[in-house]
């Protein structure tokens, strides 16, 4: 088993289509609005909210060494929220005999 | 690869069941209780998880900073009104960090946090297991 973890409170994992990965960020900033008719509390709450919601986890079965993704799959990092030259970290574990 | 006759590190799997105090509706951060258990069982490299039994609580990672917190039982209140079991499939009851150097890799922020919307106060279990190689 492949376990994928991004560090942070802010980030995303996605296991998606790649040619759909565009498509599935506007419907997570749709669900959670960054600017929501009654703000949020917290300056940045949309960021985590989006984080927590998708997860930072996630684990994919390895087969004959590979990850078992459906074909044309990709597993993404996605920035909730605008950072420029923000360094982040991915931990891929492989555990297994 | 491992030299015949030369052991490698030892991996396997341990199941550590806690229980805390809740008011029965809010937030719990476990994250001092997670790397304690770490510690303790000494993992060194490989995976925590969190996990509750308990009826209407989901573990979540999150900042445990209280206005994120009322933003949190905003929109939980707007996407699943005043079901605790939607908020349950919504959020799920498992969370997850991998351990390096007997670290829990969290980040600056991050936390693991139990959310009860049980309304029942008490004891709550929750079941924290260590996956990995031991010291």
């Amino acid at each position: 088993m492949a376990w994928i973890s991004a560090k942070g409170a802010t980030p995303v994992l996605l296991i998606v289509p790649k040619h759909a990965v565009a498509d599935v960020v506007k419907c997570m900033e749709a669900f959670i609005p960054a600017v929501p008719p009654v703000p949020w509390m917290h300056g940045n709450a949309y960021a985590h909210l989006r984080s927590t919601v998708f997860s930072t986890l996630k684990a994919v079965p390895v087969v004959g060494g590979e990850p078992a993704l459906p074909e044309g799959y990709g597993l993404f990092f996605i920035e909730t929220r605008p950072v420029h030259n923000h360094e982040r970290e991915v931990i891929i574990q492989v555990h297994g005999p | 690869m491992a030299e015949e006759g030369v052991e490698g590190p030892r991996t396997c799997v341990r199941v550590v069941k806690e229980v805390i105090k809740s008011s029965g509706y809010g937030a719990v951060d476990l994250t001092g209780l997670v790397r304690s258990v770490v510690s303790r069982e000494g993992l060194s490299e490989g995976l925590v998880t969190v996990y509750t039994p308990e009826p209407a609580c989901t573990i979540i990672m999150a900042e445990f900073e209280s206005s994120l917190l009322q933003d949190f039982e905003r929109m939980v209140k707007e996407y699943c009104g005043s079901s605790p079991t939607l908020v349950e499939a919504l959020l799920g009851k498992f969370a997850g960090a991998p351990v390096v150097d007997g670290d829990v890799q969290l980040g600056a922020f991050k936390k693991f946090i139990l959310l009860d919307l049980s309304r029942l106060p008490g004891e709550k279990e929750v079941l924290i297991t260590l996956e990995g190689e031991f010291i």
